[in-house]
């Protein structure tokens, strides 16, 4: 049984309603037990006994790109609960909310890159909330706005109930165009609980879903596309080539996700990476696995190169170790 | 297994084959994995014999990457070989570009 703490990463951008659906799940018996972590002590608002400030801090390592920047402060605000949680006990998980600017990747990157960290906590949602009034034009013109849903595995629609607010299908189009397999729902539903979102049950590397219509391509920006694989995938080539691949793309590949075959495991698994980071596989039973494929999230590279590349990694690769 | 260390020689990286059994210690599989990492080290000197470099396994556990001038660099994990790759041979990794993956023979019909 994993133990370690879950955390849900809160996103969205300036004035989405983060804090507001924070507020409304520790505000309730079944989310009094989170530990917090707000880059911003305004912008929580929440008046909360496990709440960490931490200013918002970004370390280039290795002079790498931003999107494999350790997010200091993220270290430390989760070390520091760690401890209360082990010390305070009856607390079940993390929520973080991410200033409204904020990139998700950074703080994904921070957790998967410490080792004490890793071992102590994981990893279950991101959550990017979008508001019906300015969420759609945020979408088109703000590329923080983009990645944040990108890399979200969950949107929450806010604000569904003002006057100005967008209809919900022009609101959704505007999502699945940037994350075309993420889960949906909206904050003014009578059915919505927000501890279905925030609980921290949820894991971020579940399997994706198939088959998705492919969004559409414009240069320079994001794009999603579904890649089918027959058969099974030899898993050495396959790891050769998308290690390499997310070596020398990964800023521009906002994510990977797909369900495989391979020829190294009667189990099918799913496989999750946010730019840099591949997180470790997770195993799934045969009866719940479909075909392989794989779903890039992308900006400035096609389908179609990727497409060429793998073809040309697999054949070459396993022509070399035959 | 390194004797000296008890490194069992599965691997912890995401690509590595221990993930593909759900297990740390995989010691009924131990042979398969054997197989897969060398077949794998295979692959990665098609890849990296033309940039002038050698790859060998480094006690089951790292890889070590070698120049011709005799330089050794180690890469903890698959993920590791690409910039090490890079900073020994002075030569860019990228898997997009069509020579990256092009059989050697290929890339000297190319050429000739």
């Amino acid at each position: 049984m994993d133990e370690r703490l879950p955390l849900i990463v809160v996103t969205g951008f300036l004035g989405s309603g983060k804090t507001t659906l924070i507020r409304r799940f520790v505000e309730t018996p079944e989310g009094a037990d989170s530990g917090i972590v707000v880059n911003e002590f305004g912008e929580a608002g929440v008046d909360h006994r496990l709440l960490v400030h931490a200013s918002e801090a970004v370390e280039l390592i290795d002079g790498g790109c931003l999107c494999c920047a350790r997010r200091a402060d993220v270290a430390k605000a989760l070390h520091d609960l760690v401890r209360m949680a082990k010390t305070k006990g009856g607390f079940s998980r993390a929520i973080l909310e991410t200033s409204g600017l904020a990139d998700p990747a950074p703080v994904i990157a921070t957790l998967a890159r410490d080792p004490w960290l890793k071992a102590h906590v994981r990893l279950a949602s991101v959550v990017a909330v979008v508001d019906a009034v300015a969420g759609i034009g945020n979408l088109e013109r703000r590329p923080e706005a983009r990645r944040q849903v990108a890399i979200a595995d969950t949107v929450v629609l806010t604000k569904g109930d003002l006057r100005a607010a967008q209809p919900r299908a022009a609101l959704e189009a505007a999502i699945r165009a940037v994350s075309p397999d993420a889960r949906i729902l909206d904050s003014q539903d009578e059915n919505f609980r927000p501890r279905d979102v925030l609980g921290g049950t949820e894991s971020f590397a579940a399997p994706p879903s198939p088959f998705l219509a492919d969004a559409p391509e414009h240069e320079a920006d994001v794009a999603s596309f579904t890649l089918p694989l027959d058969g099974r995938v030899d898993w050495p080539a396959f790891t050769v080539w998308l290690s390499a691949l997310l070596h020398a793309h990964g800023d521009r590949i906002l994510r990977v996700k797909g369900l495989l075959r391979t020829t190294s495991s009667d189990q099918p698994l799913a496989i999750h990476g946010v730019q840099h980071v591949m997180h470790p596989p997770t195993h799934l039973s045969g009866a719940e696995a479909g075909p392989s494929f794989l779903v890039f999230i992308a900006s400035g590279i096609r389908k179609a190169e990727i497409e060429r590349s793998l073809g040309r990694a697999l054949r070459h690769l396993t022509m070399a170790s035959a | 297994m390194c004797e000296v260390c008890a490194i069992f020689g599965a691997g912890e990286h995401w690509s590595d084959f221990a993930r593909q059994r759900d297990t740390r210690f995989p010691f009924a599989d131990i042979l398969h994995y054997r197989a897969e990492r060398k077949r794998r080290i295979a692959m990665l000197n098609a890849l990296l014999v033309p940039l002038g470099l050698l790859c060998e396994d480094w006690d089951g556990e790292a890889l070590a990457l070698t120049d011709a001038r005799g330089r050794t660099r180690i890469a903890p994990t698959l993920a590791d070989v690409w910039p090490v790759a890079e900073g020994l041979s002075g030569a860019r990794v990228d898997p997009l570009a069509d020579a990256f993956f092009a059989p050697s023979c290929e890339m000297e019909r190319t050429d000739g």
